[in-house]
């Protein structure tokens, strides 16, 4: 099974990254700014509804906002360096990771966007996370080794379910003809020419030229059905194979013709499906794998 | 309906049962100690559970995972114009204006585009006047807002009126730019009320 006798080495960078990235969202996404469009325009989703709206309200100060990022700041450093006390940090920056994500998706459109990072941090916070590859001196003795490998393996199951459950709810929401009617040219096409950060104007380009255009609506159809049988990964080497480029060809591929690049998951996938345990091991100083169990 | 819901339950039904078949996957969970067992099941729970019932908004941060999976062949999109004190027209780019892009992250900043899409969508397909007249409103305070952020940031840019342009086309009919329909839906007036050119 893929991460089976994952290493502590591997689980500490996992949470170095999982961790990293929110980091680099927290310092680069700037709340002060969402603050500055009309209040009732901004809402609380989900969970965030639990907040009292005056409390809502008084978030959206300035100030406020300047303290929720600094606190975020010092909890993730404290999370990456792997310093002691790292279960509370890490339960608290979960809850603020996830105040402060919805508050950037408080504008609306509730989507995907960052959750496969958000779950990741719940499951890193669960677990031994910061016992390898951290600051703080490792515990003694060291827990058993599924403390270790149970958490790699859960952050791998969330990457698969997520895509196979993406590709079955296109299935059965459109049937197989979403392959090959317009919906592809239509995606392209919004896209491209909305208003967007990116500027990548591909899209367009293939949707104007047939063979290009059936050539990405066949890999949309292979993209489709390896979403739907990314469970097979956690059992198969040979299907993974398949399945790590051709979704990392499909998120690029998205960026160029779409706009659109969840690039953390990228990096996700590249660190917890390529079954790099023994790399990660050999370079941060882990050993050897213990055996695989029999039977 | 009842046959696209139940092809989707079927499907996660397999996934499920795969999972639960795999072996060591079930050893794993059963050597872990009953705190991880319920943080695990509790996560996946959701996961399953807002994917089954669809939902995004109430379930936050557990949300339905759902990507291109419909279309009806309908572009419609808006185009931000400012005009300048001198005559003069430049892009306004609602997409770059609340910075909270990551490198490479293009859809945190789609959510301002696509909200304000939303609202000029709500205030087009208006029934009444007056229903029509309470979305302007809030589509005004919108823009208003977003303008402000722009010129917080370009001083030096005098801009007297902000115009947004519905544009539209069925993919059915496109063959390229010019298959584009462009209608002037909008005007904010910087110093004074705006108006509805629809």
């Amino acid at each position: 099974m893929l991460n089976e006798n994952a290493s502590p080495q591997l689980l500490g960078l996992l949470r170095i990254v999982v961790f990293g990235l929110w980091l680099a969202n927290v310092t680069m996404v700037h709340l002060e700014d969402v603050a500055a469009m009309p209040i009732d325009m901004l809402t609380g989703y989900g969970v965030l509804w639990l907040i009292p709206q005056p409390v809502w309200q008084a978030m959206w100060d300035p100030a406020a906002l300047s303290v929720l990022k600094a606190v975020l700041v010092v909890a993730l450093a404290w999370l990456i360096l792997g310093l002691p006390r790292y279960q509370a940090v890490a339960i608290v920056a979960c809850i603020l990771i996830t105040i402060f994500d919805g508050m950037e998706k408080s504008l609306g459109h509730i989507n995907h966007s960052k959750m496969l990072m958000l779950y990741s941090a719940y499951v890193l916070a669960a677990f031994p996370s910061a016992d390898a590859v951290s600051l703080a001196p490792r515990r003694a003795p060291p827990a058993r080794p599924v403390m270790y490998a149970a958490p790699v393996v859960a952050i791998s199951l969330l990457i698969m379910v997520a895509y196979s459950m993406i590709g079955s709810f296109r299935i059965g929401r459109s049937g197989p003809g979403i392959f090959f009617g317009d919906g592809l040219e239509t995606w392209f096409l919004k896209r491209s020419y909305e208003d967007n950060s990116t500027g990548f104007r591909i899209g367009i380009y293939v949707v104007e030229h047939a063979y290009l255009l059936a050539l990405a609506k066949l890999g949309f159809l292979v993209t489709g059905i390896l979403e739907v049988l990314s469970p097979l990964c956690l059992v198969s080497r040979w299907f993974r194979y398949a399945w790590i480029p051709t979704m990392l060809a499909f998120h690029c591929f998205s960026l160029l013709t779409m706009n659109i690049f969840f690039w953390q998951n990228a990096i996700l996938i590249l660190l917890v499906m390529t079954d790099c345990d023994a790399w990660v091991r050999a370079r941060l100083g882990g050993g050897r794998a213990p055996a695989p169990a029999v039977g | 309906m009842i046959v696209e819901q139940l092809v989707k339950y079927l499907l996660y039904g397999a996934m499920v049962a795969f999972l639960l078949r795999v072996a060591p996957l079930r050893r794993m969970f059963h050597e872990l100690p009953r705190p991880q067992r319920r943080i695990l099941a509790a996560i996946f729970g959701l996961i399953l559970f807002a994917q089954i019932v669809e939902s995004k908004y109430d379930s936050y941060p557990f949300v339905k995972w759902a990507m291109y999976s419909s279309s009806d062949g309908d572009v419609t999109f808006f185009d931000y114009e400012g005009i300048l004190a001198d005559g003069s027209r430049r892009q306004f780019p609602v997409s770059r204006l609340l910075r909270i892009d990551q490198p490479l992250c293009p859809t945190c900043s789609k959510r301002l585009v696509w909200r304000l899409r939303d609202l000029g969508d709500d205030r087009h397909r208006a029934e009444s006047d007056a229903e029509r007249r309470e979305l302007g409103e809030r589509y005004d305070r919108a823009l208003r807002a977003a303008w402000g952020v722009y010129a917080a940031r370009h001083p030096d840019l005098d801009f007297e009126e902000v115009r947004v342009w519905r544009a539209h086309f069925l993919v059915a009919d496109y063959v390229d730019a010019s298959s584009i329909d462009r209608e002037l839906v909008w005007s904010v007036p910087l110093g004074g009320e705006a108006s509805d050119a629809e």
